[in-house]
């Protein structure tokens, strides 16, 4: 055996060498078996599906890393959208009228540049919007919010902010919906942090498209603050028009309301009326007080042991606890329509304070 | 670095105002390390910045209790209690009982600061706050230490605001406008600058600068009340400003009734004199930004109660001014008798201190 095994070293092709080491194992002379007519790929498959990965890699591998932000396919519309009948009219007629009409928008020598600013108190549907927008639009959404692009290390902000815009220019067409604007691209004379300017910054040169194309790239962005933002962020050419996204008016609390006791057990619930008592609340308040009110039927049913239907009177008791909660921002929002005003741009703000008189 | 990520994040939404966020992790960070430093003294500072002083010194006391060389939490303390008993200079000290004790306490901790930390300009700028704060203002001791400061971090516009506001407590108006506008220089949206600059201009009685000051301050920072309160004290000082004239065009109505004048002398110069009132009116009314004075009810919003007052004495001057210029001999005489009272009330005012509160009123930080 030891011979063989060295003849074989050096000349493994030896045939004589093969049969005597066969004889010397014990076993017949290997006949050599026909190739097969056509390759088998599932098998194949299935012989390297538990092929276990190398435990490490050291240093960089071919394989793609995973995305950093998901992208994802809106299927909610504009249709969607209980009430709101004036924003989106003003929807339609500054950005999705021009993007479906490509031959009007070039007639009229309308260019696709810039973005689109949503405004407005906490919880009054600006996400929703914007995913509706991307399903009007039959393009992909990606959501991004201040977790996702600020980080601790120096460097680290701006590059996820340029990834970010990378992969939503490679998923094109596509709506790239940013998330509390103020907190991302605040106004850079408020932040000592270096850090934060230099993510404005960036996200003013991936907004402009300076290295690259945006092309098929709809940005829209939703703050609870614009006049925190980078005036820089609101030039001609970045997120260049504004739309105010107020509290619901009455037929969209109405919708509201009727969604969210849609899929509850429900008995006469008076939503109409619901509707007109619920003036300043936002949907965010909406759905709250719809929790608030199965909450009191469930403990009620837990302590009697009959489980029964949500009732007018559990909605009625949870509206004692349930309270308008944009009261904080209307104070603020009451103080620029005062003293910040001066170009006009927070008219349509400073109107609704005053018809509603709230202080 | 820190590397609890609940701090980390925390600390950013300090930064970005966002302090509600900020306070619920730095307690979900205090729930793992109840005795984390960071972690009180983020506590303190995010419950600061909402107004919460005194929570916030409860939390910097504890967090000195483990920690008690830390500065950033004797600073977070020293700048929770300054603010609890009014901050520098306001004039909005209550004088509540015990504001003395805490005032000792933060000149206290601001000198264990200095010792600290001798070459940070925060802890001088600290320690020249502590002084100013309370009823009773070590000015001169504060103006030194705002000197430090100043030295320390020339490039600072905020050591240049507090050597202002020291230098303007010591009526050295000239000195501090230097300063503020040094400060402005430096940064130029700085609004308490801004604000403070304007104060002075109210003194020299150049309302005009002094309303766009005030409404500059208050358009950068629409979240700070005080550029706003100030706002309010020079709507104030026009309307004042108007009833002086309305009183004085008055007076020389009640010579051409004394006199006997015919009643087409009398409507000339009574037009010539409401003109005159309504031109200053329109113009003052520009002096206060768009959106105060978009509508009546804009303004009504904006001002309060003893501004409300001070209009109402006023329109009610030029109501006056109008019969005694047009009504017949008579009545007029009668608005002449009205605005003979109004005169004396606004003596009587002007004794009582009203008006000196209306001209002390304005308010630097």
């Amino acid at each position: 055996m030891p011979h063989l095994a060295a003849v074989l070293s050096h000349e493994p092709d030896s045939a004589r060498a093969r049969e005597l080491i066969t004889q010397a194992l014990g076993g017949e002379p290997a006949t050599p078996v026909p190739p097969p007519a056509g390759v088998d790929w599932a098998s194949l498959e299935a012989d390297l599906g538990d092929v276990v990965p190398p435990m490490f890699a050291d240093g960089a591998t071919d394989e793609e890393l995973p995305e950093a932000w998901e992208t994802e396919r809106s299927q909610v519309t504009l249709a969607d959208v209980g009430g709101l009948v004036e924003v989106k009219q003003r929807l339609e007629a500054s950005f999705l009228a021009p993007l479906r009409n490509p031959e009007l928008r070039r007639l009229y020598g309308k260019s696709l540049r810039g973005g689109l600013l949503l405004y407005g108190p906490p919880g009054c549907g600006k996400t929703f919007l914007a995913r509706a927008v991307a399903g009007e639009l039959g393009a992909a959404f990606l959501h991004v919010s201040l977790a996702d692009v600020l980080d601790m290390y120096i460097g680290q902000s701006e590059r996820n902010v340029a990834e970010l815009f990378a992969q939503a220019r490679a998923a094109a067409p596509c709506v790239l919906f940013l998330d509390e604007l103020d907190a991302i691209g605040q106004k850079r004379s408020l932040t000592r942090n270096s850090g934060m300017r230099t993510t404005v910054n960036q996200l003013l040169t991936e907004l402009d498209g300076v290295a690259s194309d945006n092309e098929g790239l709809f940005v829209l962005a939703a703050t609870n603050h614009p006049w925190d933002v980078d005036p820089a962020l609101r030039r001609p050419g970045r997120l260049d028009r504004t739309l105010l996204v107020l509290p619901p008016d009455r037929p969209a609390r109405e919708a509201i309301l009727r969604s969210h006791f849609a899929h509850r057990p429900v008995e006469r619930i008076d939503v109409a009326g619901l509707a007109k008592k619920t003036d300043g609340f936002s949907g965010a308040d909406l759905a709250h007080l719809v929790d608030s009110a199965a909450e009191i039927a469930l403990l009620d049913s837990v302590r009697t042991g009959v489980s029964r239907m949500i009732t007018m009177a559990d909605v009625q008791q949870a509206m004692r606890d349930v309270r308008p909660s944009i009261g904080p921002w209307l104070e603020t929002a009451r103080n620029v329509a005062l003293y910040a005003n001066e170009s006009g741009e927070y008219d349509e703000l400073a109107a609704y304070i005053r018809k509603h008189g709230r202080r | 670095m820190n590397d609890v990520p609940e701090l980390v994040r925390a600390e950013q939404l300090l930064e970005l105002g966002r302090a509600a966020e900020a306070e619920q992790l730095a307690r979900t960070a205090l729930g793992q390390d109840p005795s984390s430093g960071t972690g009180l003294e983020l506590l303190a500072r995010s419950l600061r910045q909402q107004d919460r002083n005194e929570e916030g010194a409860q939390v910097a006391r504890a967090g000195l209790g483990h920690h008690p060389d830390s500065p950033d939490l004797q600073l977070a303390l020293v700048d929770c209690l300054v603010d609890l008993v009014g901050g520098e200079a306001s004039g909005r000290s209550r004088g509540r009982r015990g504001d003395a004790a805490l005032v000792d306490e933060a000149r206290a901790t601001a000198v264990r600061l200095v010792r600290t930390e001798p070459h940070w300009w925060i802890s001088h700028y600290a320690h020249a706050r502590a002084l100013l704060a309370g009823d009773r203002p070590r000015v001169r001791d504060a103006l030194l230490a705002a000197q430090h400061a100043v030295r320390l971090a020339p490039h600072a516009a905020d050591t240049h605001n507090l050597l202002g506001i020291c230098l303007d407590m010591l009526k050295q108006p000239e000195a501090a406008r230097a300063a503020y506008q040094e400060a402005l220089r430096l940064n130029p949206q700085h609004a308490l600058a801004m604000n403070n600059l304007a104060t002075l201009d109210v003194g020299f009685f150049r309302l005009r600068r002094a309303a766009r000051g005030f409404s500059d301050a208050a358009a950068l920072r629409p979240g700070e009340t005080l550029p706003q309160q100030n706002l309010r004290t020079l709507t104030t000082r026009l309307a004042m400003r108007t009833l002086v004239v309305v009183l004085a065009g008055a007076g020389a109505l009640a010579i051409a009734l004394a006199a006997g004048a015919p009643w087409w002398a009398r409507a000339l110069l009574g037009t010539c004199l409401v003109a005159g009132a309504v031109w200053l009116v329109h113009h003052s009314r520009g002096y206060l930004p768009r959106g105060m004075t978009l509508t009546w009810r804009s303004l009504n919003d904006a001002i309060g109660w003893h501004e409300r007052i001070w209009l109402a004495i006023t329109s009610s001057a030029l109501v006056c001014l109008v019969a005694m210029s047009f009504a017949p001999h008579h009545l007029a005489i009668e608005a002449g008798f009205a605005m003979l009272f109004i005169g004396r009330m606004l003596l009587i005012a002007l004794i009582v201190g009203g008006v000196l509160g209306a001209i002390s009123g304005l308010k630097r930080r």
